[in-house]
């Protein structure tokens, strides 16, 4: 290709990468083809840059300086001391270190009846039908950069079903680890299942022990069935030199409710997916999310919603806060056919900035061809409200709190919208302590009084 | 359901087969050859004895527009034109330089009165009428403006108003400073078209302190066969002047599809107002969506001076294709910009319209109203930029947008940008996308009104907030040209 400039250090990383790995990855030669293809696309344009519409706001090419080599084992005794999002036994823990599973060290006692719980790995290597399929996606889905290049390097994950009629009353916390020195990558996939009329709450944690450019590109793939009540929660952990990539893949059945929930508190540069679809009529959704950037930190959320189907409500919410020189993007479609009609979307999304050089982007889109629906979207962005702040202020309440504060009911709208109380607590505390980290560095810059 | 049949009736009826100036007015002209290359250039240059600058500048632009690609990225799909099956030049057959509308082809005249545009009236009525102001026609037949009225009555307040040919001989300072300096002939692939090989438009300039006494109003025409029409209008409010400017448009029925690319550029400086308003109502094309008029047009204002206004008003009717983003460059502190816009598509039509709002300086405040109402197999698209600069501190801007469908053949999209780089400025945006409620006709209808009225009343409501901002001498002629108005033929 002529036309194709140079290929950055990332690319030509990636050139060499695959094919030395390509036949030592997890998988039969079906497998094997699924991961050439993907390969093959992004070979073909490279990463994507400003001018893809995609990617407008989160230029991967100019951003992504390397593409480390894949992730070693990790160390066990150092996974072990990593705190999860939930504290004691509130949820069932299931580690993935490394990009590798650790039955091991996952909490797997007293599995509940119609929960089961097994490695990709290994159902790639066995070649199970199923889980092949599972690994078919619709064709914008699959050509999508991240989506590829998890499809390509994926090296375990998990395969979660919950049986018809299941009720999984406990959380399930994935706990994403990645350890060890230098930065390397690791690329996850899991396939969730939920059967007909099943529940099921899934906390994902994405976590780095180093201060090294790790980078994570984790995918799940659920399919919510008929009446199933599946929750959906990721929070975002990683130290400020990581690159995290995260996809949701949600298909959603008839009168199904599915939530999800993104919290972005980490990494330099991160890129959070959700390609969901309506598949069967009268169900409900969720869609919401909180950013919180400070540094020179970047982080984008991607929304991709197909209103697929009749009488479908889904609500869309995502807040960011944005502070120093940090810059947040936030691209939300909705697409409702001509035949999903009495269709009720509503996508909001605001952006809080804190300070003179901090950016937000908002492309919130509709895409309308069915007459009788109510579709509405909202983007709004500004400061900190200046009345608000001097009631406060006026009540005694120093300034750096008093901030806390209104950053805090700003971000409550979204995460008060988490179900499960033990998750929603988790949250607030890991928040809390954002604003507390910011709150005594204002304090510290400010004149002593 | 049979409110929307309602409706769905209504839209219909101003069907586009029966597009009612599809006629053709038989008027010999001048054409250049077919083709695009740098001789056809200086031709065009030369034809309008324009000085060596001007020719070096739309060579510049053609050798620039040589290197583009046309962009992709909008939402219409349109076989693709051959640039080089066009002719780029078509001047009406010269008469003896008319000093009143009597000397006027009288075919010409006749089509305007097809048009309903009054020329002879509105100069009996020039400023006589109590209560309604004159206004002054700059009549754009193809490509050469044939007859300005108004000239000696705009004169007395040191308004220029004349076509763009004759600004390049009478005032070359005036347009050497300011022509491309809003779009750069290197702006876009349609802009740069025209950079190279514009036609006629008109020229504007309101000097300093001055309100200009009346609307400045040109009808624009698509007239000879295969001809692309390339306007360039320039309007420049100096300090403290006012001006409103009133384009509207319809275009006789033709088989092929009829290129229209223009440019308009609008300066204000310090203290300046400008309000510019269109109707644009070209040939849709038939039922089956052929024919029609593609609509490639750069529109763009520059606030250039601290507390500068620029307001544009749109109507979008017709063409096959509209692809049209005026926009306004908040550079002065203080300045404002403001879109307000209705578009309905039918038939065929597909529609990608909207505006930007790039707010520079301090205190900037921007607002942006849209309605989209779609019908028939039309697509209509909103796409909008709304950014605010480092240093464009106190910068606010509200966007509102709602489209109305009517049938489920037809789209309605909304793609609004939103980027703020400055923590104090404050930027809102809201859209919707609906029918027609059954809980607003319910409750019209439990008050006593008539299916139909209720219709009027919601559909009313719907695009009021921008009927409003039509000047009233143009809301008549709204009415008269688009065919369908949703204040009357709903009601």
């Amino acid at each position: 290709m002529a036309a194709t400039p140079a290929r950055t250090p990332a690319e030509q990383a990636l050139a060499a990468r695959y094919p030395a790995e390509r036949t030592s990855l997890p998988g039969t030669a079906d497998v094997i083809a699924i991961r050439d293809a993907a390969f093959g696309g992004i070979e073909k344009t490279g990463l994507p840059h400003r001018r893809v519409e995609d990617w407008k706001y989160t230029d991967l090419r100019a951003r992504l300086k390397t593409f480390p080599p894949a992730a070693g084992p990790a160390d066990v005794a150092r996974v072990l001391i990593a705190r999860p999002a939930m504290e004691g036994d509130k949820a069932r823990r299931l580690v993935v270190a490394n990009g590798r599973y650790r039955p091991e060290l996952s909490d797997l006692e007293n599995l509940e009846d119609g929960l089961a719980v097994f490695s990709l790995a290994k159902a790639l290597e066995a070649g199970d039908a199923a889980v092949l399929a599972a690994l078919k996606l619709d064709e914008a889905t699959a050509a999508n950069t991240a989506v590829a290049l998890n499809t390509a390097f994926m090296t375990d994950g998990l395969v979660i079903t919950v049986a018809d009629g299941a009720v999984v009353e406990r959380p399930v916390e994935i706990v994403h680890i990645a350890e060890g020195e230098p930065a390397a990558s690791t690329a996850v996939r899991h396939l969730v299942t939920v059967g007909r009329g099943a529940k099921l709450t899934l906390i994902e944690t994405v976590e780095s022990l180093d201060t090294v450019a790790h980078h994570s590109n984790i995918m799940t793939v659920i399919e919510a069935g008929e009446e199933a009540d599946v929750d959906h929660i990721r929070l975002q952990l990683e130290p400020d030199e990581a690159v995290s990539m995260t996809t949701l893949v949600a298909r959603i059945g008839r009168q199904a409710t599915f939530d999800t929930f993104n919290a972005a508190l980490g990494a330099g540069l991160a890129r959070a997916q959700v390609f969901a679809e309506f598949v069967g009529r009268d169900a409900e959704a969720g869609f919401r999310g909180i950013t919180m950037l400070s540094g020179r930190r970047h982080a984008d959320t991607t929304l991709s919603l197909i209103h697929g189907a009749e009488n479908c409500r889904s609500r869309e919410l995502y807040k960011a806060v944005i502070d120093d020189e940090a810059r947040s993007a936030f691209a939300g479609r909705i697409a409702v056919p001509a035949f999903a009609q009495k269709t009720d979307a509503r996508m909001m999304t605001a952006s809080l900035l804190l300070s003179e050089e901090a950016e937000a982007y908002a492309k919130p889109e509709l895409e309308i061809f069915a007459d009788d629906v109510q579709c509405g979207h909202g983007a709004t962005c500004g400061a900190i409200n200046e009345d608000l702040l001097f009631y406060l202020l006026s009540r005694g309440i120093a300034k750096a709190e008093a901030e806390s504060m209104l950053i805090l009911a700003f971000l409550g709208e979204a995460i008060d919208e988490i179900q499960d109380q033990a998750v929603h607590d988790a949250l607030i505390h890991r928040v809390e302590a954002w604003l507390k980290t910011r709150a005594s560095a204002r304090k510290a810059g400010e004149p002593a009084a | 359901m049979a409110a929307v049949k309602e409706t769905v009736d209504q839209v219909l009826s101003i069907d586009v087969d029966k597009y009612k100036y599809g006629f053709v007015s038989d008027i010999e002209s001048e054409l250049a050859p077919k083709g695009l290359n740098e001789d056809i250039v200086r031709f065009i240059s030369a034809k309008k004895d324009e000085p060596e600058w001007l020719t070096e500048w739309r060579l510049e632009a053609y050798r620039r527009w040589q290197t583009m690609e046309e962009p992709t990225w909008a939402r219409v799909d349109y076989p693709p034109i051959d640039f080089q099956d066009l002719h780029y030049y078509a001047a009406p057959k010269k008469t003896q330089g008319p000093k009143s509308l009597d000397e006027v082809d009288p075919a010409l005249l006749d089509t305007y009165k097809k048009l309903g545009i009054p020329l002879k009236e509105q100069e009996i009525l020039a400023g006589v009428e109590q209560g309604q102001r004159p206004v002054a026609v700059d009549a754009v037949f193809d490509s050469v403006s044939v007859v300005t009225t108004f000239k000696a009555e705009l004169a007395k307040h040191g308004v220029i108003f004349c076509p763009i040919s004759e600004a390049v001989r009478t005032h070359p300072e005036l347009v050497r400073k300011y022509l491309g300096s809003v779009v750069p002939i290197t702006d876009n692939f349609y802009a740069t078209l025209n950079s190279a090989v514009f036609s006629d438009g008109s020229f504007v300039y309101v000097p300093k302190g001055v309100r200009c006494p009346m609307e400045l109003s040109t009808y624009f025409r698509i007239n000879e066969k295969k001809t692309g029409q390339f306007e360039r209008t320039l309007i420049i409010a100096d300090e403290g002047a006012y001006v409103s400017y009133l384009e509207g448009c319809t275009a006789p029925s033709r088989d092929e599809n009829q290129l229209h690319a223009a440019v308009v550029e609008l300066i204000a400086l310090d203290d300046a107002e400008i309000k510019y308003s269109t109707v644009q109502n070209w040939y849709p094309g038939d039922s089956e969506g052929t024919g029609g008029v593609f609509n490639f047009v750069t529109k763009r204002g520059d606030c250039r001076g601290r507390n500068a206004k620029i307001s544009w008003t749109q109507v979008e009717t017709g063409s096959a294709i509209t692809w049209k983003y005026p926009s306004c460059i908040l550079r002065g502190d203080n300045s404002r910009g403001e879109f307000y816009s209705i578009a309905i598509s039918n038939g065929r039509q597909q529609v990608d319209s909207g505006t930007k709002m790039i707010h520079l300086g301090k205190n900037t405040t921007s607002k942006i109203i849209s309605k989209g109402i779609s019908a028939g197999r039309s697509s209509n698209t909103y796409r909008g930029l709304v950014s605010v600069g480092r240093k464009a501190s106190g910068a606010r801007n509200f966007t509102n947008c709602d489209s109305l469908l009517i049938g489920n053949k037809c789209g309605a999209h909304t793609v609004p940008y939103i980027e703020s780089k400055n923590a104090s400025a404050i930027v809102e945006h809201e859209a919707t996308t609906s029918k027609i409620s059954d809980d607003q006709m319910f409750y019209c209808l439990q008050r006593g009104l008539p299916q139909e009225e209720a219709i009027a009343l919601i559909v009313n409501g719907f695009v009021k907030d921008v009927l409003q901002q039509l000047p009233m001498e143009f809301m008549v002629e709204t009415q008269k040209l688009i065919g369908i108005s949703l204040e009357g033929s709903v009601g």
